[in-house]
């Protein structure tokens, strides 16, 4: 007899009741057990698995999955706004609040968290980018609403909200938008640009 | 027994007319169903990729990437496992991202159409391709892997062929191994 195929072979029938029992410290500690043969034992896990074909999940094991963060189907935009109505907090209220959590004090500042939230729950700011100090903030504000935030910043932020659409209308205005063109943005202050570094502007 | 793919494919559609409806429950529903009937080879494929703790965090990114993949594209799936090996090389490449603080990213997310070029064996299909791969074997080994699909513990068989629990195990390991290079070498799948 091979010992070394006797090993593995007893190697992977351990590891699939380890599997099977969802013992995942064990099933990690049986794979590194195998050294050289690590991946090679992986792979056979992987092909025993794959022959025994897809589970047939309970409806239970369905419906209490389907409500975990990771598999929320909504959008910042719509999770934030949601969230906000359901604590019953108006935007300058909540502004107030996050730019606080963020350390921002100074009216500039909290002018810019300011715009820079409403860019979020409009679906002007792509949430990848946003750092995890507003993330962390929003979450605590919001209650327990982190992983939600983290397992959705994914999720496509969909059609701009109805609020910007004057943004797609245009202005009638067209001489005063050339104007408004011609005159130079004035330098960002310190917290002016602290904040557009945590939304990832 | 219905054919996996078929009730897969059936999954992701009504996950994707319900999500595009608006019946996000629904959506969260059949996403959840179709994410459990594979977390087991989900885990496994995820301990290729790295170790540990690692593992689980690359397990938890090809998660979100699968729940993203059914909510969110329009390709349908033709074989999980291979998608499931195809988005973990990804979900790995998110783990560094993540450790190196550097934004979460979906532009590899965007295209799973590329043919899996990891190992064939992945790409098994269905019952009839899996009953030729077993046509490689000889009639006891076919026979230890037909009881381990069918869930007879491994001391009911090896009694019934009269040999250890030892050598029972080291005859499946060998089963295997012929069944994964026969299908390398006839390219299944491809």
């Amino acid at each position: 007899m091979d010992e070394r195929e006797i090993q593995l072979g007893n190697l992977l029938a351990e590891t699939l009741v380890a599997f099977g029992e969802g013992r995942s410290a064990d099933v990690d500690r049986l794979l590194d057990s195998a050294g050289d043969d690590r991946l090679e034992l992986v792979e056979m896990v992987e092909l025993s698995l794959t022959l025994r074909g897809p589970a047939s999940p309970s409806s239970e094991a369905i419906d209490a999955l389907a409500m975990t963060p990771a598999f929320d189907a909504r959008s910042w935009p719509e999770i934030l706004t949601e969230a906000r109505h359901a604590q019953g907090l108006k935007r300058p209220a909540l502004v107030a609040a996050l730019a606080q959590h963020l350390g921002i004090v100074s009216p500039d500042g909290e002018e810019r968290v300011r715009e820079r939230y409403h860019e979020i729950e409009t679906g002007q700011l792509d949430p990848r980018r946003i750092s995890s100090a507003v993330v962390d903030a929003l979450g605590e504000i919001f209650g327990g609403l982190r992983a939600v935030l983290d397992a959705t910043r994914l999720n496509p932020i969909g059609p701009l909200s109805p609020n910007v659409s004057f943004m797609r209308d245009g202005f009638d205005d067209v001489d005063g938008m050339v104007l408004m063109d011609m005159v130079l943005p004035a330098e960002p202050t310190a917290d002016e640009r602290r904040v557009d570094e945590l939304f990832g502007v | 027994m219905a054919d996996p793919s078929v009730y897969d494919a059936d999954l992701v559609r009504r996950a994707r007319v319900a999500h595009t409806a608006g019946d996000l429950r629904t959506a969260q529903n059949h996403a959840a169903e179709l994410w459990l009937r594979y977390e087991k080879q989900a885990r496994a494929i995820s301990r290729k990729r790295a170790r540990g703790d690692e593992a689980d965090e690359v397990l938890g990114h090809l998660q979100l990437r699968f729940i993203k993949w059914v909510y969110f594209r329009q390709d349908e799936p033709r074989n999980m496992i291979g998608l499931l090996n195809q988005m973990a090389s990804y979900a790995y490449g998110d783990v560094q991202r993540h450790e190196a603080s550097q934004p979460v990213t979906v532009e590899e997310i965007e295209d799973y159409r590329q043919p899996h070029t990891d190992r064939t064996l992945s790409a098994i299909l269905d019952r009839a391709e899996i009953d030729q791969l077993m046509s490689v074997l000889s009639e006891r080994e076919r026979l230890i892997i037909e009881r381990e699909l069918a869930d007879v513990p491994d001391s009911e068989v090896a009694a019934e062929l009269e040999i250890e629990p030892n050598n029972l195990h080291q005859i499946r390991w060998r089963a295997l191994k012929r069944m994964r290079e026969a299908a390398d070498q006839q390219e299944w799948g491809s």
